[in-house]
């Protein structure tokens, strides 16, 4: 597939000139970097003033900086418990869903399966299915096999919820693999399974990559599921479990920015980490002309 | 590849599992319940009720109103596509640093929620950061009730989605940019095109089925992905201004234990999507034909 | 013979002395040793409990009371085990009803009220106090009358929420009011909000962001005083017209407050409201529950604060008075041990923890056994005086969510934050009961059967 990570494909550096032109722009680009920032800034500064100085001073660097609001925001170790929570789901549910989806693409692109294109349309159309008209029927589901705020079911729903884009994308990928190395493979009397697991897999090391981050980004950041299947307070993900925080210490507002704080930092190292992946994977199949 | 005819269902058997479960399933529940009232508890019977269901949300008005919001958030469109090719072209003639400005640029994308709606709904209260920066610049005039205002709580919220979802239109337009072939810029900077010129007529052209792609897949998130952001930043209010179709749903069965009335609700809600999942399997199988080459 | 006679008489006597101990104990046998706090718990082996409640989102504080309450409960009856949940506020019905379905989750859980209380016991979800509780343990509790329906009651109340107006003294002086003699008819209380806003407060301070702010105004102060009993008001919901000159009347009274709050209503939820009136920015606030908590920081911190009724505009014998609602817990249908989540639910009505409930929350314990002179402060006096003047609930707990989610929480944040007229606030009412009566056909028989149990 020629997804593009353009940070490849761009060619060698121009020279900019400083200009007016040049000026326009990293003008206009600066203005889009401090209101993209703005948040992060306000989360940052704000977590290192106390509220009594939060009153007067909403915006500006902290004139007596404290570390003590950061710390107050995890006491109690209900931040600890989510966030063990949500590491715990997305893990599990990610590496399912990838591998399952590797195991079902196998056929789609590699095999001579008549239904394959077909399946492959209809992922494509699961993909933008909006995941509040699952809930009802769902739940009802979830709550007649018992299995209410366990961590299983939401990990089996978030796996089925993304196997379409992870199908698509590790399908898309595993048709550009060429096919003689396959046959040749074959050839020497490798099985199916042996093709898959020593020639397949290891050449998508990088895609199979996109794929896990892409999910992991959607799973952390998921509301709507976490907040209806995981409700007991012990099973609650990062994300539902701000909201409560929020409401917790609504007074509070250095202590909450503490709190959103604190649970963007692990995406950020995420995406501060694996960007190339991410990228690749959000503009695959978008390039196009 | 010659093998037995059941291998390949044999390996997309978990995948097809799933799916039925976590797709297939619900939706067809889904449509046995838009026609059913559906008990509140195990000791009720359900009971079969036509279109009734149907009839209700298209006489109350708060269902009109939440997907009249739904179609109302799609101005976010036209707007995330104009700023999308800007800065993606900005970015494109790689400014110093232009590195640093699209990774910086992709971060409110990979921002959850939550923390987003928190740190906007602190910043736009009538006493908030934002009001105060209004003020200090001598713009009182135009501070506003931002989210406690039935007239400004939903723009409010389109202006957290659009700079949220902003960095991933960036991200494609440069995508796309970077496998255009560079003679076609250069030919039309030999020919004296200006920056303006060459936007028109080279960049955006080349840019259109990245943004078709965009603009289908930001169409769909204000159909279908809103949620988040009204639970967040409004819950719906006030006065009901914000409620889109998710919510009304969400309502629907969660609050008011109507589950025939939330489902009729999300299956009209699939029903316009549906006219786009169409759209987005032609784009997908265009995609994917051309990544089988 | 008058000897003998006397031993026969005697032992006549100690005989059917006799007989009536054992037929006392016989009985006693039978019911099983009596049920709450005379339930023999030890006869029934390992039992783990578990309870479902929202915790110091209700009540702070409360938490760390349950905790040795457990601790105690335990240690008194080493074979139970009890775990509690706590839910949030936002998903706490449909949390109920969810674990209804599956008859699975809590063996006794948190319950306010009213509807609250009587929809899941309507479902079937939930079994009477009378079968849990010995009648002793229930008729000490003043608040079991919410929730009767078909002759038993359903929800047995810890602790009992009121609903004052609380003000700031110092800025009743400020303005030129005597912060001794607040406010009592209608007419004198928009007087002295008017003279607080000359003096440059915010004479009221509500958030309504998060929309039950609505519901506690306009059911503490507002609604309630049409009403001398709660049976016209579930009557009106069963076929009552919202749009009506009586239901209107109040929303008219609110509307003529609406320059005495303050301008960012929508945009502050109810908790940051009251931190505004905490700080001192705001001269009164209404109805909050767990104020006591509130009024004891302020006092920690210097400020004075009074409370008084909410001003009385209405006709109803309910208008004069104090609201309060007791909110406790109630027992599942499906629960293997409803005897020891009685025994549990007695155990948290012993005098001593009841006692503790009052010191560590500030909370009015909701039973008479509770001795109300343990109240030292001013402002506990006198509302625990109210409350023996008159017993009223709270209103919003006589009709469906909706009718407060669509109704009440759209009415105030459209009146008090935007730009609704009296006129349409009524229709949203009517708008709303329409709607509700014409989705619930099972719920509106309850609320027949209901009313004839008021």
């Amino acid at each position: 597939m020629r997804t593009t990570d353009s940070a490849a494909v761009l060619p060698a550096q121009r020279r900019p000139r400083l200009s007016t032109g040049s000026l326009a722009r990293h003008a206009v680009l600066l203005g889009f970097t401090a209101l993209a920032l703005f948040p992060i800034y306000f989360m940052v500064v704000n977590s290192l003033k106390t509220d009594d100085e939060y009153v007067g001073n909403s915006i500006g660097l902290p004139r007596s900086p404290v570390v003590s609001t950061l710390r107050d925001a995890l006491a109690g170790g209900d931040l600890y418990r989510w966030l063990g929570n949500s590491l715990l789901i997305t893990a599990a549910s990610v590496l399912i869903s990838t591998a399952v989806a590797a195991l079902a693409a196998f056929p789609i692109s590699l095999m001579r399966w008549r239904p394959g294109p077909f399946v492959l349309s209809f992922l494509v159309g699961l993909m933008v299915v909006p995941p509040i008209v699952l809930i009802i029927p769902l739940f009802q589901m979830v709550v007649n096999v018992h299995q209410l705020s366990t961590y299983q079911s939401v990990i089996v729903i978030y796996t089925g919820v993304m196997l379409p884009f992870s199908t698509f994308l590790l399908a898309s990928f595993f048709a550009t693999i060429p096919r003689t190395l396959i046959e040749a493979a074959r050839i020497d009397g490798a099985g199916t399974l042996r093709v898959f697991r020593s020639i397949v897999l290891p050449l998508s090391r990088p895609t199979l990559m996109t794929v896990v981050v892409v999910q992991a980004l959607w799973v952390w950041n998921e509301v709507l599921i976490a907040l209806v299947f995981l409700q007991e307070g012990s099973r609650r993900t990062l994300m539902v479990g701000l909201t409560v925080f929020k409401s917790r210490y609504h007074l509070d507002i250095p202590l909450v920015m503490a709190g959103m704080l604190w649970a963007t930092i692990p995406m950020l190292l995420l995406y501060l980490v694996g960007q190339r992946f991410l990228i690749r994977g959000l503009t695959a199949g978008a390039t196009k002309g | 590849m010659r093998l037995s005819r059941g291998a390949p269902w044999l390996y997309a058997a978990p995948m097809l599992a799933l799916i039925g479960a976590v797709f297939a399933y619900p939706v067809v529940t889904l449509v046995k319940y838009s026609l059913e009232n559906v008990s509140t508890s195990p000791y009720v019977p359900t009971t079969y009720a036509g279109l009734s269901n149907f009839r209700y949300i298209f006489s109350d008005s708060l269902f009109r109103t939440a997907l009249g919001n739904n179609i109302k958030l799609f101005l976010c469109v036209p707007i995330l596509a104009v700023l999308a090719v800007l800065v993606s072209a900005i970015l494109f003639d790689r400014p110093r640093g232009w590195r640093a400005y699209r990774t910086v640029l992709f971060v409110p994308y990979i921002l959850s929620i939550p923390v987003v709606g928190v740190v906007f709904g602190t910043l736009f209260q009538l006493n908030g950061t934002a009001n105060t920066i209004l003020r200090h610049a001598g713009l009182g005039a135009l501070a506003q009730d931002w989210l406690g205002s039935t007239a400004w709580a939903l723009p409010t919220i389109m202006f957290v989605i659009v700079w949220k979802e902003l960095g991933f239109g960036i991200i494609l337009c440069l995508a796309r940019l970077a496998s255009v072939d560079e003679q076609l810029f250069e030919a039309a900077k030999v020919d004296g095109a200006g920056w303006w010129r060459l936007l028109r007529h080279v960049t955006v052209p080349q840019l259109l089925p990245a943004l078709a792609f965009y603009v289908v897949v930001e169409l769909i998130t204000m159909l279908s992905w809103v949620f988040a952001y009204v639970y967040v930043m409004t819950l719906g209010g006030p006065q009901n201004s914000t409620v889109v179709s998710e919510y009304y749903i969400y309502q629907a069965f969660f609050q008011n234990s109507v589950a025939g009335v939330g489902a009729a609700a999300g299956v009209t809600l699939l029903g316009v999507v549906s006219l786009f999942i169409l759209l987005r399997v032609w784009m997908g199988r265009r995609a994917a034909l051309v990544a089988y080459d | 013979m008058k000897r003998p006679m006397r031993t026969a008489l005697a032992t006549i006597a100690l005989c059917a002395l006799a007989a009536l101990l054992f037929a006392v104990a016989a009985t006693a046998r039978t019911s099983s040793g009596g049920l709450g706090s005379q339930y023999d718990v030890s006869k029934d082996g390992k039992v783990t409990l578990t309870l479902w409640w929202l915790g110091d989102q209700e009540v702070p504080g409360i938490e760390k009371w349950m905790k040795e309450t457990i601790a105690k409960y335990q240690a008194l009856h080493p074979n139970v085990t009890i775990k509690t949940v706590i839910d949030p506020t936002d998903t706490w019905t449909q949390t109920q009803q969810t674990a209804c379905k599956a008859k699975s989750g809590a063996d006794l859980w948190y319950n306010w009220s009213g509807t609250w209380s009587l929809e899941q016991a309507w479902s079937g979800c939930t079994v009477p106090n009378e079968v849990v509780l010995s009648p002793a343990d229930i008729s000490t509790v003043p608040n079991v009358g919410e929730t009767r329906w078909q002759g038993k009651t359903w929800d047995y109340p810890l602790y009992r929420f009121v609903y004052p107006v609380v003000y700031n003294k110092a800025l009743f002086k400020k303005a030129g009011l005597d912060p001794n003699r607040p406010p009592t008819t209608w007419a004198a209380f928009l007087g002295a909000s008017q003279k607080l806003k000359a003096s440059g407060v915010t004479p009221i301070v509500v958030g309504l962001k998060d929309g039950f702010g609505g519901e506690i105004l306009g059911s503490a102060t507002f609604q309630k005083q049409l009403y001398s009993s709660y049976k016209g008001l579930v009557q009106m919901v069963i076929n009552g017209n919202f749009t009506s000159p009586t239901w209107t009347s109040w929303i008219t009274k609110l509307a003529q407050l609406k320059p005495y709050f303050n301008n960012d209503v929508n945009s502050i939820t109810f908790g940051e409201g009251l931190g505004r009136f905490q700080n001192g920015t705001a001269a009164m606030v209404f109805g909050t529950p767990g104020v006591q908590a509130t009024i004891a920081d302020m006092t920690k911190a210097g400020k004075q604060v009074g409370v008084m009724k909410p001003p009385v505009f209405g006709s109803g014998s309910y208008a004069n008075s104090l609201v309060n609602t007791g909110n406790g817990f109630q027992v599942t249908s499906w629960s293997k041990h409803k005897e020891v989540a009685g025994s549990f639910m007695a155990f948290m009505h012993t005098t001593e923890r009841l006692n503790a409930l009052y010191a560590q929350t500030g909370n009015f314990p909701a039973d008479t056994r509770w001795n109300p002179s343990q109240a030292k402060s001013a402002t506990d006096r006198a509302m625990l005086g109210w409350l023996k003047d008159k017993n009223v609930n709270y209103p919003a707990n006589y009709y469906p969510t909706d009718l407060d989610v669509n109704g009440n929480f759209v009415v105030f944040q459209g009146i008090l934050g935007g730009k609704m007229t009296v006129a349409q606030a009524a229709k949203t009412y009517q708008d709303v009961i329409t709607k509700w009566r014409k989705l619930h056909a099972a719920d509106l028989r309850n609320y027949l059967a209901w009313v004839s149990s008021l």
